[in-house]
C-alpha cells in the first residue's frame, strides 16, 4: 500500500516529496503552506489548481483524522464575512446570458449536492471509530458551511426570491439536471440504509464510495475547477471566487478523510473491494443518462475536456489509495460522461 | 396540474391500477420526451428493454373511504413491458422486488405534479425494500414511470380535489 499511495505525479506536476532536495521543493511546499493557511481575504490570490494539488499531495500520507480536525479548526471561515457586491454587479453587467445561464445551471447542482451531503452525512457519524467522529462533525459543520455559501449567492448575485433556505432550494431547482437524482438520490437511500445499522461495514463503504469518491472527489472538484478557472481568467465574482476556493480547500479534508475512511475498510477487509466496486458500476451506468446539454463552452470548456477532467479525478483517488479496478470498469470510466453537481 | 376530478377512479382503485398499467407501459408522450435529450431516453429504453423486476407502491395510511390504509399497488414487469398491475395485500407486496412507500400527503403531492425524482431525493417516495444499487441502476427509468403515474387522474379524497398547496420538501 505504501508504494501505491508514493507513486506518481500531482496534477501532472512534479509533487514537492518526490522531487528531491533542490530548491523545487522548498518552492512547492512554500505553495502548498500558502493553500494550507490562507486567510478568506487571502485566498482570493490562490489558484484552484494549487488547491487540486494540495488535496492530492496529502491523498498519499492521508493525515489521520484528528489531524483533519485540527486543520479544520484553523482552516474554519466565516461565510458571513463575504460581500457579494461586487459580485452582483459583475453579473448584471460583465456577464453574458449564455454565462449567467451555464453558471446557474452547474451551480445549482452545487447548490442542492451541498444541502444533500450536508442533511445525509449525520447518520454516518453514529459509526466509526471515536476519532472519525469527532472529525464528522467538523465535516458536517463544512458542509451547513456550504449550504449557506451557495443560498447567499442565489439570494444576492443571482436574485433568487425566497425567504426561507428551502425557498431559495426551490427556486433554483429547475436548473438542476433530471440525473441529480442518480448520484444524489442514491446517497440519500444509502443513508437510510445506513440508519438501520450505522456500524454495517458494507454500509458504509458502499455510502462512502458515493459520498467522498464520487460526489466530492469526482463531481465537486471538477465544478470547481471549471467554475473557478473561469472566474479567474475573466476576473469575475470575486466574492464567489473566495468562498468557493475556501469550500475546495474544505473539501480536500473531506476528501482526504473519506479516502481513508475506504481506504482502512478496505485494509481490515479486502471484501470490501467488492463494495467499492458495485457501487461504482452503479455510478457509472447512471452517469451514461444525459438530460441537459449545459453550454459548458461559454465559461470555456468542451464536453471532451470536462470528461477528462473527471476521468483524471476519479482516477488519480483510485490510484492514490490503492483501489484497483476490473477491466468492466475500467470501460466504464473511459465511456464516462460529463456530469456536474457536487457537495 | 392537479390530476384528480371527481369523476376519476378512486386512488388504489382497480380502475385506477389498470389505468397506471396502461400510462407507464405507454412511457411519455412525443412533446414530454422532447422535453429532454434523446440519449436520456435511450437510456431508459435500454433499462427498460429486459426489465423484469416488479414494483410495490405503498400508502401506509391511505383514508378510510378508499378502504384504509396500508394499501399496495403492484407493478409487475416483463421483459420492459408492464403486464399487471393489482391492488394487493401485504404479503403479496412483499414479494416484489422493490416496495416503494411513501405517505398519504406525498402522494397528493405526486399526483398535484410535484417533482419524481426530488421526492426519492428527500425520501417522500422511499425505498423500503429492494436492493439500492440494482435500483438505481434503473433509476431514471423509475422516476418517469412515478411521474407517468403522477399524470392517471385519480380520486384522492371526499372532496375530490387537491388545496393546490404543494407541502414543503422535509
Ligand atoms: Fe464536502
Ligand atoms: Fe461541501
Amino acid at each position: 500500500m505504501k508504494a501505491v499511495l508514493e507513486r506518481g505525479t500531482v496534477e501532472g506536476r512534479p509533487h514537492a516529496a518526490l522531487t528531491g532536495g533542490d530548491g523545487m521543493v522548498t518552492r512547492q511546499e512554500t505553495v502548498q503552506e500558502r493553500v494550507a493557511n490562507s486567510t478568506l481575504a487571502q485566498i482570493r490570490d490562490v489558484d484552484i489548481d494549487d488547491v487540486l494539488d494540495y488535496l492530492h499531495a496529502d491523498l498519499k500520507k492521508l493525515p489521520d483524522y484528528l489531524d483533519l480536525y485540527r486543520r479544520y479548526l484553523r482552516q474554519r471561515w466565516d461565510v458571513y464575512e463575504l460581500d457579494f457586491g461586487q459580485d452582483a454587479i459583475d453579473w448584471r453587467t460583465r456577464m453574458s446570458a449564455e454565462e449567467r445561464t451555464a453558471f446557474v445551471a452547474i451551480s445549482s447542482g452545487f447548490h442542492h449536492g451541498e444541502r444533500q451531503v450536508e442533511v445525509e452525512l449525520p447518520v454516518f457519524m453514529l459509526g466509526g471509530s471515536e476519532e472519525s467522529k469527532i472529525y464528522m462533525s467538523s465535516q458536517i459543520e463544512d458542509e451547513a458551511r456550504h449550504t449557506i455559501f451557495f443560498d447567499r449567492f442565489y439570494r444576492e448575485v443571482v436574485a433568487l426570491p425566497g425567504t426561507s433556505i428551502q425557498d431559495v432550494l426551490d427556486a433554483s431547482y429547475p436548473h438542476v439536471s433530471e440525473t441529480f437524482v442518480g448520484p444524489f438520490g442514491l446517497l440519500a437511500h444509502q443513508a437510510d440504509e445506513l440508519r438501520r445499522d450505522p456500524e454495517d461495514p458494507a454500509a458504509r463503504v458502499r455510502y462512502g464510495t458515493t459520498y467522498f469518491l464520487w460526489i466530492e472527489g469526482v463531481l465537486a472538484l471538477s465544478v470547481m475547477k471549471i467554475t473557478l478557472s473561469y472566474c479567474r481568467t475573466r476576473k469575475l465574482l470575486p466574492a464567489y471566487y473566495s468562498g468557493f476556493t475556501a469550500t475546495c480547500r474544505d473539501e480536500a479534508r473531506h476528501v482526504q478523510g473519506g479516502m481513508r475512511i475506504l481506504r482502512d475498510a478496505v485494509q481490515s477487509d479486502p471484501a470490501m473491494l467488492h463494495e467499492i466496486h458495485e457501487t461504482l458500476r452503479t455510478i457509472l451506468r447512471m452517469n451514461g443518462a444525459v438530460s441537459r446539454r449545459l453550454a459548458l463552452e461559454s465559461l470555456g470548456w468542451t464536453p471532451e475536456e470536462v470528461r477528462r477532467l473527471m476521468i483524471r479525478q476519479l482516477t488519480m483517488k483510485l490510484s492514490d489509495v490503492g483501489i484497483d479496478l476490473p477491466p468492466d470498469l475500467r470501460e466504464q470510466i473511459d465511456r464516462l460522461q460529463p456530469e456536474l453537481a457536487g457537495g | 396540474m392537479p390530476t384528480t376530478t371527481t369523476s376519476a377512479p378512486a386512488l388504489f382503485s382497480p380502475e385506477w391500477a389498470e389505468a397506471v398499467r396502461d400510462a407507464v407501459d405507454r412511457g411519455p408522450s412525443d412533446e414530454l420526451r422532447a422535453e429532454k435529450l434523446p440519449t436520456y431516453w435511450e437510456w431508459i429504453d435500454e433499462v427498460r428493454a429486459g426489465y423484469d423486476d416488479s414494483w410495490a407502491l405503498v400508502d401506509p395510511d391511505l383514508p378510510a373511504e378508499f378502504g384504509g390504509g396500508p394499501a399496495h399497488l403492484l407493478l409487475q414487469w416483463e421483459r420492459g413491458r408492464c403486464t399487471r398491475a393489482a391492488i394487493v395485500g401485504p404479503e403479496e407486496a412483499a414479494g416484489a422486488t422493490y416496495v416503494l412507500r411513501a405517505t398519504h400527503e406525498a402522494w397528493r403531492e405526486l399526483l398535484d405534479g410535484a417533482d419524481a425524482g426530488r421526492m426519492l431525493i428527500y425520501r417522500r417516495v422511499r425505498l423500503e425494500r429492494g436492493d439500492v444499487l440494482q435500483f438505481f441502476r434503473g433509476v431514471y427509468f423509475v422516476v418517469e414511470a412515478l411521474a407517468a403515474l403522477g399524470r392517471v387522474p385519480a380520486r384522492l379524497d371526499e372532496v375530490g380535489r387537491l388545496t393546490g398547496d404543494r407541502q414543503a420538501y422535509q
